[in-house]
């Protein structure tokens, strides 16, 4: 029993590269428009006049997502098959393609929207944490392949110890499915309490 | 939103079929060639409205595989639902062929499992991460196209067959019609002001109501205009001149309140923003 696995990720030292969205795309053969991980570009701000001259507050981040593997997680619960499951022994969320219908009720129900429908199978695919190399004992191959050693995975409750971290950033929906995602934000991306 | 015409149908045909049966069995005066004649059209509409569901999966043979998570998905409890909806109304229909009356204890078991699919329906949408369909206003247009389409089409299949039918059965099933329009235009106004006062996403459910406001304001005008203003012409002529002069307001009126409703369903589903607003 490895507890819930989850992932980290130290968001302000992120440059937003993709080799991680694009490490998973090739790991999982996926085609254009589906990604398990996706890289999000948050950014905005402005510069305005003031007595002094010009200011401005212009910001961007970026954010590296895949399946949260939710502790309460809305795709299994809502999934009229069954397809979409969470393992018992590391809290891995992943769908049995046999199963699988292609209702698409996961992505309506997915915060993060993590699960991404195939229409060459008719069926959804999402990221199952590489469970065939934790199986081996290797990382998944978005944190084996992050140039910038930003991306953790492991005991979620481990990740939080460690890094102090939280799981809101700005741009994120409120965590009502309890993610297994911790993330260090970059300074523009910290929630307001 | 292309593929989710197969759901805009799939929502408003089971709707037409649960509200005719339910508003047949307050309607007394019917006799068994009508009753038969309306189950018909209720159970032809059911049986299209499943076919066009098998449309928005990616395995339609597979379809049978939705019912086993009955434990805790909405989406399984509506088909469980929808499939004993169907069954029950082929018995009705078979019953009524038989001799038996439309308005009778197997029609309100039927009726009432149409309003437990309706209800599940409700809570696909509710328990999703668009927000905008987490609101009652979800509950309110559901239930309102039942009110509104089914007692309208039922209402057409009484006049064409049954014509020296008693003014009080189109007294109380236009009133349904025209409670079911007007809770879905009065319910409008707090689901606006709830997604202006909601979370980002909800926001921008308002934000691309408000750029498709002639679609809204079309469909509502035509809701009205079809549930209460051509069908009390209808109501009207009826009373003066009988069926003959009264159909074709009433068959308008339908019309009206079909369009009103497709164009409805189209904005609920076109504007549903996801929890993570585009970043998808």
């Amino acid at each position: 029993m490895s507890g819930q696995l989850g992932f980290y990720l130290q968001q302000d030292r992120c440059i937003g590269c993709f080799t991680c969205q694009i490490a998973c795309k090739d790991k999982n053969d996926l085609d254009v428009g589906q990604c398990f991980r996706k890289v999000r570009e948050f950014a905005g701000g402005g510069y305005s006049m003031t007595d002094k001259g010009f200011t401005n507050n212009v910001y961007a981040y970026w954010l590296s997502m895949s399946c949260n593997h939710c502790l309460e997680p809305l795709c299994v619960k809502n999934c009229p098959t069954g397809a979409m499951q969470k393992r018992a022994i590391d809290g891995v969320v992943f769908v049995d393609q046999a199963k699988c219908v292609g209702c698409k009720y996961c992505i309506m129900s997915c915060p993060y929207g993590a699960p991404q429908y195939n229409p060459k199978t008719g069926k959804t695919g999402k990221c199952d944490m590489c469970k065939d190399l934790l199986a081996k004992g290797e990382q998944p191959v978005c944190v084996a392949a992050c140039p910038m050693r930003v991306l953790e995975s492991g005991n979620v409750e481990e990740l939080k110890k460690k890094h102090q971290a939280v799981n809101q950033i700005k741009g994120m929906p409120e965590p009502r499915t309890k993610p297994s995602f911790v993330i260090t934000p970059h300074r523009d991306a910290v929630m307001e309490r | 939103m292309g593929e989710e015409w197969s759901l805009v149908l799939f929502t408003l045909l089971a709707q037409t079929s649960v509200g005719m049966i339910v508003v047949s069995q307050f309607t007394p005066e019917v006799d068994n060639k009508t009753g038969q004649i309306v189950l018909r059209w209720a159970v032809g509409a059911m049986a299209a409205s499943l076919l066009i569901s098998l449309t928005h999966l990616g395995d339609p043979f597979g379809a049978y595989r939705t019912l086993v998570h009955v434990g805790s998905s909405w989406l399984s409890r509506e088909i469980w639902c929808a499939s004993g909806f169907f069954g029950l109304s082929l018995l009705l229909y078979r019953t009524v062929r038989r001799g038996g009356r439309l308005p009778s204890p197997l029609g309100l078991a039927t009726a009432a499992l149409g309003v437990l699919m309706l209800l599940s329906m409700s809570l696909i949408y509710v328990e999703t991460s668009i927000y905008a369909w987490g609101t009652a206003y979800t509950y309110l247009t559901f239930f309102g196209t039942v009110a509104a389409l089914g007692s309208l089409a039922y209402s057409a299949v009484i006049m064409r067959v049954q014509a020296d039918t008693a003014l009080t059965l189109y007294s109380r099933t236009f009133a349904i019609g025209a409670v079911g329009a007007s809770v879905q235009l009065l319910s409008l106004a707090p689901y606006l002001a709830a997604l202006a006062a909601g979370s980002a996403p909800m926001q921008a459910t308002a934000k691309l109501l408000y750029q498709h406001g002639w679609l809204l304001a079309v469909s509502q005008t035509l809701l009205i205009a079809g549930a209460i203003g051509l069908t009390f012409a209808a109501w009207e002529k009826y009373s003066q001149k009988g069926s003959s002069a009264a159909e074709n307001w009433l068959y308008g009126g339908l019309a009206a309140v079909i369009i009103g409703e497709l164009a409805s369903r189209y904005l609920f589903y076109a504007t549903g923003v996801h929890a993570m607003m585009g970043r998808l």
